[in-house]
């Protein structure tokens, strides 16, 4: 169960539209290591983690992406506001436009729709937590590729932020790994749900 | 928890900085931005312990700084909610009596929902 709250975790405020820039946002909202696919990747690995550190942290970062993905979603819809047809057409966000209008649709900047096949869930607790902290890692490089291509501190400043989200988020799951190890260590079989 | 009764209505009255965070004196005011923005730090501030104490969860001064931050965030929220309507679905009260404000522009990606960082920039 959620909790909407009517506000965003960091503030979005975009005073100048830039097509070319919006295009470029839609990596981190429905790219291939972007937060749409982070939350999902989350949400559906908790059932089966290990130790109560490691499914809270799951979860609540999880919760957090799915703010991530809000956040990522409204500098789309934030730069795109006020563009005219010239400013479209020039800067290719034309063929995004006939297929979706303005509407922020979960796709990565080069036009691929979302899909499932961006994360797995593997019911491993160590396979599951290792692709976290490399999707937290990707996630980093992504948004320091996209500061890199932005000028516009408006955008800029959400942009840090979320990549400093990007690492710590990296602790944390380093930190559950850790733990979630300790645990099946000690167990005295191996782990394998297939046994349960 | 506040308890209204059935003919409650929304105070009328500015806010005050005292916000349980120390800063206030009680004698200036918060705007709305500068409420919601206040907000929305210490939330992040509590959310943020929050995720570390999944990890660490006996470290007792980051329990102590999130029960810290969690009521300074209570008492503005309340008074954030009380005088410019709800922010949380099915948990806030709905302040106004005689209005549903839930559904009130702005909604959060709403670039007038969000207070500009212009010149605040940390370098």
């Amino acid at each position: 169960m959620w909790i909407y709250e009517k506000k965003l975790e960091f503030p979005v405020n975009i005073k100048a539209p830039n097509a070319r820039l919006a295009q470029l946002m839609l990596e981190q909202y429905g790219g291939a290591d972007g937060e749409l696919g982070a939350s999902l990747r989350y949400l559906s690995q908790k059932f089966t983690m290990v130790t109560p550190q490691a499914k809270a942290m799951l979860n609540d970062i999880a919760t957090e992406e799915l703010a991530h993905a809000e956040m990522m979603a409204t500098i789309f819809h934030q730069l795109t506001q006020g563009l005219t047809k010239d400013e479209i057409l020039d800067s290719g966000l034309d063929g995004y436009y006939v297929a979706h209008g303005l509407g922020a649709f979960p796709s990565a900047a080069a036009g691929a729709p979302f899909t499932a096949t961006y994360f797995q869930s593997k019911g491993d607790p160590i396979t599951d937590l290792y692709e976290d902290m490399a999707a937290e890692q990707k996630a980093r490089s992504t948004y320091e590729f996209l500061i890199d291509l932005t000028d516009d501190p408006d955008v800029l400043a959400p942009l840090r932020f979320l990549r400093e989200r990007e690492v710590v988020h990296f602790q944390r799951f380093g930190e559950a790994l850790d733990i979630a190890r300790d645990y099946l260590n000690q167990q005295k079989y191996f782990y394998d749900m297939k046994c349960k | 928890m506040r308890a209204y009764p059935e003919n409650y209505n929304r105070p009328n009255r500015p806010s005050r900085p005292n916000n349980g965070n120390g800063n206030g004196n009680g004698n200036g005011y918060m705007s709305q931005e500068e409420m919601y923005q206040k907000l929305m730090e210490l939330d992040f501030i509590s959310l943020d312990i929050g995720l570390f104490l999944n990890s660490h969860p006996t470290e007792k001064e980051a329990i102590t700084a999130y029960n810290q931050v969690v009521s300074a965030a209570d008492v503005l929220r309340n008074q954030y909610e009380e005088m410019y309507g709800p922010l949380c679905s099915f948990r806030s009260y709905a302040t106004d009596a005689n209005e549903w404000k839930w559904e009130q522009d702005p909604w959060p990606w709403q670039k007038s929902a969000n207070p500009s960082l212009s010149g605040k920039e940390c370098m």
